[in-house]
């Protein structure tokens, strides 16, 4: 009888052990959290005293409404060339945050908004245009549908501008303030006459315990 | 004869009720399907709808014109030089304390379509009992109404 009952519990430990799969590799298998899509344009539940996807939306805003309100970038009857890229905007600040991230916002929301009233110049392809002629030249492709190699745009204005900032930190509570600033400008780049600006600023408090990256 | 009156007035009342209850074709309708969205319109909401070229006060804390914290003093829109639109509210903190609030503007062109998405939520710090006011530029030139929406700062 003991040996009976011996056999038919190893039997069951055996038969156990087959059918468990977490058994042999110890995983969690459980469902985990889900993760959560939020609105770009509001703050969320984590957020300190950087640069967040409010500031960048609201930056982009801000300053395609104020050019497209502005008669020398907008209002001229033959449409003016302007470059919007990274090149002359300059990070100063303590705030890491990819410029681009910022520059790229404003080009794409300007670019639909201004309709024809603006040119946009993609000099930060240029090497896209030369490699291409290259290409012609050397007989590895065709001439394209829309006529021979021409010159690459000159433009008349260029974006410009920086970030700066000015941290404040409580030695006891270990509060942190940040006076941001974001200076946007168009620069006239015959005369280097600045023929629009404008500013984005905040101030932030926090305990600075979150990580920009 | 009158014995059977009674019951034959019953039946045909019971009949009739029974018609009047279905559709005129004579089936039940069925509850399956989506619902039309529908417009309120209803005497006990007033407030309830869109009245454009006007500023909503969306928290219930700031609207109330009695005891809410803010007062609109003025509204209004005008054309830039490149012929957009920029609409403005002149907001009035009631309170004896500093105020953050946000507003967001919404442009419709003269037959009320809307043109431009909701703008940008812009934050407006007002002084205790101080006036600051609000203003948003359209990017399109073909704009015939707006609609301001003012929330408490977050």
């Amino acid at each position: 009888m003991n040996k009976f009952l011996l056999l038919s519990s190893s039997a069951l430990l055996l038969s156990a052990c087959a059918t468990d799969p977490n058994a042999a590799t110890r995983v969690n298998n459980s469902a985990g959290r889900a993760s959560v899509y939020e609105d770009v344009r509001s703050s969320s539940a984590i957020q300190g005293i950087g640069v967040e996807s409010q500031d960048i939306v609201g930056i982009a805003d801000k300053m395609v409404r104020d050019m497209l309100s502005n008669p020398i970038l907008a209002g001229r009857a033959t449409p003016p060339r302007v470059l919007i890229d990274s090149e002359y905007f300059k990070n100063m600040s303590s705030s890491r945050v990819d410029k681009d991230l910022i520059i790229n916002k404003l080009r794409v929301q300007l670019s639909r908004a201004a309709n024809g009233r603006m040119i946009f110049v993609g000099r930060q392809y240029a090497g896209v245009a030369e490699a291409e002629a290259d290409l012609q030249h050397a007989g590895v492709v065709d001439g394209g549908t829309t006529g021979a190699p021409a010159p690459t745009l000159r433009v008349d204005y260029r974006l410009v501008g920086s970030m700066n900032s000015q941290d404040t930190v409580g030695s006891r509570s270990g509060e942190t303030l940040r006076y941001q600033t974001f200076t946007f400008e168009m620069l006239d780049v015959r005369t280097l006459e600045l023929v629009w600006s404008n500013e984005y600023e905040y101030k932030k408090s926090a305990q600075d315990d979150l990580i920009y990256r | 004869m009158p014995a059977f009156r009674l019951p034959l007035t019953v039946a045909a009342l019971a009949s009739a009720l029974l018609l009047s209850a279905c559709p005129s074709n004579g089936q039940k309708p069925i509850d399956e399907g989506p619902q039309p969205g529908v417009r309120v319109d209803d005497a006990r909401a007033p407030n309830a709808g869109l009245r454009l070229d006007t500023v909503a006060i969306l928290d219930k804390s700031l609207q109330n014109a009695k005891g809410g914290k803010l007062a609109v003093e003025s509204t209004g829109a005008r054309r830039s030089p490149t012929n957009t639109v920029e609409a403005y509210a002149v907001i009035r903190n009631r309170t004896d304390f500093p105020l953050q609030i946000e507003g967001r503007t919404q442009f419709f062109d003269a037959v009320g379509m809307p043109i431009e998405g909701p703008t940008m939520w812009q934050r407006v710090m007002l002084d205790p009992q101080g006036i600051s006011s609000y203003k948003e530029l359209s990017t399109r030139t073909d704009v015939g109404h707006y609609y301001i929406e003012i929330r408490e700062g977050r």
